[in-house]
């Protein structure tokens, strides 16, 4: 191979990047509305099952909170009042971005969490109302498939 | 396309389903290409165009995603807070009727939202009215 023959290389290989841009341009400028809804769709659905717990969650602690003098008599109301802000500022800290960070501090805040009401439930004597917290979120928010089908749903 | 989890954020991935060069344009590729300038181009300009539309879906799938997950946080948290008042009055019938009401079918269904996928008006109106039934209990 000569001289010649390595510059011909050279410029196709150049000419083959040049036109792959040019394609890869007009690819990208393509509206793209439809997926973004699409997107979207998915988004609400995951969004919505993944923060259900948190809710419930919330909504026990409150309860707990504005009727303290119903467990005078089972625990101290002190006691019970750490326990339940130590579970209250927890969840109140979970981010709700879809970034790797938050994601990642959900996992920890809502293991966490659950494990402090389990022991809120258990010194209250109410355990029932937590017995059945997977399976219960797994009734209102469906089984997490974001990979499903939607159209029923929307 | 699907959507995964890998110990970090939720991620679209198209690539299991992107079509190939041949799947998308309907010519006959496998008579002898000749080396000419125009070939080059067409073959290298359509395999940019797939990347670059494949890139731009995966984007915009990813957007939406990201832009509605909070969205459909601020549902999930108030429909498991009115479940967790219901079950924490003793409200059997209410808390079996919530349950249906405020099943993620029916939450999400689509006469809630816009065109755009908004919720219409200010709060939607099924976590609204259970609202207000979980207030009344207090």
């Amino acid at each position: 191979m000569d001289i010649d023959d390595v510059y011909d290389i050279e410029n196709v290989l150049d000419l083959e990047d040049e036109y792959y841009d040019e394609g890869y341009k007009e690819g990208q400028d393509v509206s793209v509305q439809e997926q973004y809804l699409e997107g979207m769709e998915y988004g609400y659905q995951t969004g919505m099952q993944r923060f259900l717990i948190v809710g419930y969650m919330k909504g026990l602690i409150d309860y707990w909170k504005s009727h303290l003098s119903q467990y005078e008599q089972v625990v101290s109301l002190k006691t019970l009042e750490n326990h339940l802000n130590q579970a209250e500022n927890v969840l109140e800290n979970i981010s709700m971005a879809n970034t790797e960070d938050a994601v990642r501090e959900y996992e920890k805040a809502v293991l966490k969490t659950k494990n402090k009401i389990r022991v809120i439930a258990s010194i209250c004597k109410e355990q029932w109302k937590i017995n059945d917290i997977d399976d219960f979120v797994k009734e209102v928010g469906g089984q997490l498939q974001a990979s499903e089908n939607l159209d029923d749903m929307w | 396309m699907v959507w995964v989890n890998l110990g970090n954020r939720w991620s679209v991935s198209m690539s299991e389903h992107a079509p190939s060069v041949d799947d998308v344009w309907e010519e006959n590729d496998s008579r002898e290409l000749e080396s000419s300038t125009a070939d080059i181009r067409r073959i290298h300009k359509k395999q940019g165009y797939l990347d670059g539309l494949m890139r731009a879906k995966e984007s915009s799938l990813q957007a939406g995603f990201d832009d509605s997950f909070p969205k459909g946080a601020d549902l999930g948290i108030a429909a498991g807070y009115i479940l967790a008042q219901l079950i924490s009055h003793k409200d059997d019938n209410l808390l079996q009727q919530a349950k249906q009401e405020l099943n993620i079918s029916k939450v999400l269904s689509k006469k809630y939202f816009t065109s755009t996928l908004e919720i219409e008006g200010d709060e939607h109106p099924v976590i609204r009215e259970w609202k207000d039934k979980v207030t009344g209990l207090k």
